[in-house]
């Protein structure tokens, strides 16, 4: 009777390089499963967080561009405004979302500003002295958890991977490795001769089948060897002679050590 | 011929553990994600009106640097509804003095009242700390108002909506539908291609199983499962064999049976 270990070698010679490709495609749905999530992530971000940084912006824009106009409103040209820098500065020391704030002119020419190059998320445009001016006003998003975000992300793809990866050893193992792990054992008991050997039908789908076809294989022979021995047994209850009795007994040896498992198997 | 077989279970359970196992992914990112963005967007709406409650506060207080008295500012009502227009988000905007009077409101229903005393001592505090509203969904933001002396005169109260945006259609429902879209179809291609990958051993064990149930060891050996099919060869061989002596036992035994009546 083949032994265990050649079982498994016949097991894991058919399985071969299927876990590993298996494990691979998972990780590659995974890893697709990721870029999703990211892209729908980032679109929440544009859908939700820019709106609200938007909002803010042209807030405080209108806020500040009031204290602005009122100077205009008592004559101080556009030219001749005084503190707009200060102002400015004074807006973002008090308030950490604001990145930079630009006043400029209907030409386009920077009367005032804070940090000019704006480098900022969101900006928001708000006309200054009916629209003879613009003021321009930047925010950045704020970096909300952002510093364990990564090492977050890291954590569920290792548990989501791990998971994934046991769930799929479980199928494999359940459907796959037992049934072929049977059929091996069936195949190196026949190939011992043993006819005696049960095939567990388990399994689902064409593994089963080979199950079904190798226990009728041997169930057929083994039936015919009992048909066989039988028969011999009739022909030998029908004759008296002492020659022919004996060729018998030897027939009815000879097909039992056939059938008998062998034991170098 | 080869007669069909089903695919089996294993392609199906490994395809729906892995299309849990990306859902499991993109629901576990985007939650992740998501608290990240609500985070994000709660404290931009705190800052957008701690702006405009000190922008309040500072106008007032310049008024009061003047000498002028706090309920005396008629200009702060005015102040107060142009604010309150300035953003559909906020409930409202009061004044007090500190004793809890409330002086100027944007809803003026409300004036005359006395603002609860959390507010009083939270809001009239150097270091104001607003307290938190009974509905959940709104938040306070308030500061003191400070006359020359540096002494407590009043002060100013937001009660403003948080609603997040993440219910929003446009905002999240959209990119959170589509992302369960694509996760289905990841999922799919991943059934797909397990489908797939699996399907030389499945037509492997097809025709192994038609070679055992056609009795054709060579054709067995040559089914294409490594491994398998030459165990399974092998053992088909040994039966063959056990029938060719099964066989001769058969004619063996025939002869002895005639051999009565040829004596």
């Amino acid at each position: 009777m083949m032994n265990a270990p050649t079982q498994s070698m016949v097991t894991k010679r058919t399985l071969s390089g299927l876990r590993r490709r298996l494990a691979a495609l998972l990780a590659l749905g995974l890893l697709a499963g990721a870029l999703v999530a990211l892209d729908a992530g980032r679109a929440v971000v544009d859908g939700t967080l820019r709106p609200e940084l938007a909002e803010t912006a042209e807030l405080i824009g209108a806020n500040v561009a009031q204290q602005i106009d009122r100077a205009l409103t008592l004559g101080v040209p556009l030219d001749g405004l005084v503190g707009v820098e200060e102002l400015f500065a004074e807006v973002v020391a008090g308030n950490p979302l604001v990145e930079a704030m630009t006043l400029q002119d209907g030409g386009g020419r920077v009367l005032a500003a804070h940090r000019s190059d704006l480098a900022a998320d969101v900006t928001a445009t708000v006309p200054v002295g009916g629209g003879r001016a613009s003021l321009l006003v930047g925010l950045r998003a704020p970096d909300a958890g952002s510093g364990s975000l990564w090492l977050r992300l890291a954590l569920v793809a290792a548990v989501v991977l791990l998971a994934g990866q046991l769930a799929l050893w479980w199928a494999a193992s359940r459907s796959l490795e037992r049934p072929l792990r049977i059929a091996a054992r069936a195949a190196g008991a026949f190939a011992a001769g043993d006819v005696h050997h049960r095939v567990e039908a388990q399994g689902s789908g064409a593994a089963l089948h080979l199950l079904l076809a190798l226990g009728g294989l041997g169930a057929a022979t083994r039936r015919r060897a009992e048909s066989l021995r039988r028969t011999i047994a009739e022909v030998r209850a029908s004759h008296f002679d002492p020659p022919i009795l004996a060729e018998l007994q030897g027939l009815d040896e000879r097909v039992q050590a056939t059938l008998a498992p062998r034991k170098d198997g | 011929m080869t007669a069909r077989a089903p695919l089996g279970a294993f392609p199906w359970l490994a395809g729906i553990a892995g299309a849990l196992a990306v859902a499991a992914m993109v629901g576990g990112l985007l939650a992740v994600q998501l608290g990240d963005t609500a985070q994000a967007q709660l404290a931009v709406r705190d800052a957008r009106f701690e702006f405009l409650v000190q922008t309040i506060r500072s106008r007032i207080e310049a008024n009061v640097n003047l000498g002028l008295m706090l309920s005396g500012l008629g200009a702060t009502q005015d102040l107060l509804e142009r604010s309150r227009v300035q953003d559909a988000d906020i409930l409202s905007i009061d004044v007090f003095d500190d004793q809890g009077n409330m002086l100027f409101s944007s809803d003026r229903g409300g004036l005359g009242d006395r603002v609860p005393a959390d507010w009083l001592a939270g809001c009239t505090a150097v270091q104001p700390a607003a307290p938190a509203l009974p509905d959940a969904g709104e938040r306070l933001v308030c500061a003191p108002l400070l006359n020359n002396y540096d002494r407590v005169a009043g002060a100013v109260a937001l009660r403003y909506r948080v609603e997040s945006r993440l219910t929003d259609a446009a905002g999240a429902q959209g990119p959170l539908a589509r992302a369960a879209a694509l996760t289905a179809a990841v999922a799919a291609v991943l059934v797909l291609g397990i489908v797939l990958l699996l399907l030389p051993l499945h037509r492997g064990l097809v025709r192994l199983r038609d070679a055992v149930a056609a009795r054709d060891a060579d054709a067995a050996q040559a089914a294409g499962v490594p491994g398998l099919d030459a165990a399974v060869a092998g053992g088909m061989r040994r039966l063959d064999g056990m029938q060719a002596v099964l066989d001769d036992a058969e004619r063996e035994a025939e002869r002895i049976d005639d051999l009565d009546l040829v004596a």
